[in-house]
């Protein structure tokens, strides 16, 4: 198991590798970072854009920028100088368009991100495996009809459209009330560096309740449909017949024998999950007003900034791998038939 | 086979007759594509799909054309107007007839869902039927460039070429969705295809000494039209979505042109103040989704007997 996860793991590298080489060549092929500058009222002097060209590498070939943003490392004849700001191997995530630090950005920005995506994901979970397991239970039911109906109804509903529903809905009953019940804007309330623990805490927590209920709605649909397939196929499978022929009852025969079967293929539709929740939280966090990742990454492709551009795109590939390798590994755990070597 | 069966008991409520029509009806030769027809209209909620989004079609497309009002400005067109008969779908603050926008809003997304679903269908087949059908090195190559583009968010990919080229026009924002849309039915036509590919009608046509090219054109992937189809019609719903949000987030079309996903964006505070705004295209959405999921469903039912039991 070890050793799998190991080569897992490291043939993640050249996964990555070909994904940025991917974005930076699209983001290349794409714009010129330097042309804002250059059109800007009154004109900025040629001094201004020789320096800000040099700054961000747009003197050097594609190839060039490409190493020198993975290595930071000048090899000898000159290919790949730099002002020693760059560098992912190293830590340091290159100069931006915007003169902020990408580093220090990011990583900010990566923790109200991750705690937005995983409250999100993990809640839908437990959301979609209750009404799949109940709608499986329950089969052409009443109940099944509506559950299924509301999972078609997600998977049709654009997610800013519920976002903006939302987030409006709860600034009307603020207003109706006179009192502040749902926070609507930003992730966090000002002054929230100078709270402890607990404050900090309930803080986020109240910030995180109307953005998670609409980006739950991203994976919830899928995960409830596929728990509930799977569901049924264990109901109609033998070895649950036999349970019941037993004479077991109807409880035990669900809990022990059905459910305890039916959860384990969930865990595949982690990574799709993870990755849906990623994309949805760009437009969540927009609707809101969060500062996370990907209000960050709007603005970067906004500015043409292709370090920064790459920066998210390598963090949140690297979400995506590694939830990946962790459904592969607990679908391992929970089902004694798959070996890893 | 199975349709011989059914056949052979009448439905409840034919009466007599029909029972004792039965050896004559089960004689009767169908082709595949009625076969599939007659199962796909027994799917209700199908049918009533298929109707609901052809007119949803017809109001695109073809309400432009009889509707007084067009998409832009018009000088005599009240502000801030609510639904009234003049104005079935209200007016905006501008001075827009909001039924117009919305029929062109309507057509230029579906225009965008049927180009991608296009697109990423015909690439995703041929990529996945040849993928699967060499194997070997080819396979390997083929599956890791697909592996690499699933790592990054669709969106993000979308995004960096929509944000940066600022495509304006609705064939430019379909064709970068198209451009990355055709992962999943690669991924999905390969995996058919690995099965097909040992079955004996392959090795038959082999042993016959037809082509690579013919026994993929002519035998694999019309044997994987079926998921093709079905896979067709969620592509179509998911390029809507997507679409949507493209234009809600500022890379999609631009203004004076619309979209839905435009048309939200602009009404995403007058929830409350002006709820004609905000609720129509998201209903217009909703509907589109809703109605082409049904009938991928109804198809998918339709197009492979077997899984009618047991659904998605």
């Amino acid at each position: 198991m070890l050793v799998y996860t190991l080569r897992r793991l490291l043939a993640m590298i050249p996964v990555l590798i070909a994904a940025t080489i991917l974005t930076f060549l699209l983001v290349d092929l794409a714009g010129d970072p330097i042309a804002p500058l250059r059109l800007r009222v009154p004109p900025v002097p040629e001094s201004t854009i020789q320096a800000t060209i040099e700054r961000l590498y747009q003197d050097r070939s594609t190839p060039e920028r490409y190493w020198i943003w993975l290595t930071g490392v000048e090899l000898p004849g000159g290919f790949g100088a730099n002002n020693g700001d760059v560098g992912v191997l190293q830590g340091k995530w290159g100069p931006s368009t915007s003169g902020a630090d990408i580093g220090s950005e990011i990583g900010q920005r990566f923790i109200v991100t991750l705690r937005l995506v995983l409250v999100a994901t993990l809640l839908s979970f437990i959301l979609a495996i209750i009404t799949g397991v109940v709608s499986a239970v329950r089969q052409y039911s009443i109940t099944d009809h509506s559950l299924t109906f509301v999972g078609f109804l997600a998977l049709a509903m654009p997610i800013f459209w519920l976002a903006a529903l939302i987030k409006e809905t709860g600034v009307w009953i603020n207003l109706q009330l006179n009192t502040r019940i749902f926070f609507t804007f930003g992730a966090t309330s000002p002054g929230y560096e100078r709270m402890n623990f607990l404050e900090k805490v309930v803080d986020a927590g109240s910030h995180l309740i109307l953005p998670t209920i609409a980006l739950m709605l991203n994976g919830y649909a899928a995960i409830s449909r596929f728990q509930r397939a799977t569901m049924l196929e264990v109901l109609n499978s033998d070895y649950v017949r036999l349970a019941r022929a037993k004479g077991l009852r109807n409880r035990v025969v669900m809990r022990r024998h059905a459910l305890r079967t039916a959860l384990i293929p969930v865990v595949t539709l982690m990574a799709l999950t993870i990755s849906a929740v990623l994309t949805g939280a760009v437009i969540t966090e927009t609707i809101f007003g969060w500062r996370g990742l990907g209000t960050y990454f709007v603005d970067s492709v906004a500015r043409i900034d292709a370090f920064a551009v790459l920066a998210f795109v390598l963090v949140s590939g690297v979400l995506v791998v590694v939830a990946n390798l962790v459904a592969d590994l607990l679908y391992a755990v929970l089902d004694p038939r798959i070996r890893y070597e | 086979m199975s349709d011989l069966a059914r056949t052979a008991t009448p439905p409840p409520g034919t009466g007599a007759a029909a029972a004792y029509d039965a050896e004559a009806i089960t004689t009767k030769e169908r082709t595949q594509l009625q076969l599939v027809l007659i199962r796909f209209l027994r799917h209700r909620v199908a049918v009533i799909s298929l109707i609901g989004f052809l007119l949803i079609v017809a109001f695109a497309f073809l309400g432009p054309e009889l509707w007084k009002y067009d998409h832009l400005i018009h000088r005599e067109i009240p502000a801030d107007q609510p639904p009234s008969w003049g104005h079935p779908f209200g007016t905006t603050r501008a001075g827009h007839d909001y039924m117009g926008q919305i029929m062109r809003g309507t057509q230029q997304t579906l225009k965008v869902g049927f180009v991608v679903a296009i697109m990423s269908t015909v690439i995703g087949a041929v990529w996945g039927a040849i993928a699967g059908f060499y194997r070997g090195w080819l396979d390997s190559v083929m599956m890791r460039f697909v592996d690499v583009l699933f790592v990054i968010p669709q969106l993000v990919l979308v995004l960096v070429l929509a944000g940066m080229t600022r495509g304006t026009t609705w064939l430019h924002v379909a064709l970068i969705l198209g451009a990355f849309g055709w992962l999943q039915p690669a991924r999905l036509v390969r995996s058919v295809v690995l099965s097909l590919r040992e079955q004996e009608f392959i090795e038959a046509a082999k042993a016959l000494g037809a082509s690579d090219a013919r026994i993929i054109g002519r035998h694999l992937i019309p044997n994987t039209v079926g998921i093709i189809i079905v896979n067709f019609t969620l592509v179509i719903a998911v390029a809507v979505l997507v679409e949507a949000a493209l234009s809600f987030l500022g890379f999609g079309i631009q203004l004076p042109d619309t979209s839905l996903g435009l048309l939200i964006q602009s009404a995403q505070d007058a929830v409350f103040t002006r709820p004609w705004l905000f609720y129509f295209p998201g209903v217009f959405i909703i509907l589109i989704c809703l109605t082409i999921n049904f009938i991928g469903d109804g198809l998918g039912d339709a197009l492979d007997p077997k899984r009618a039991t047991v659904r998605r």
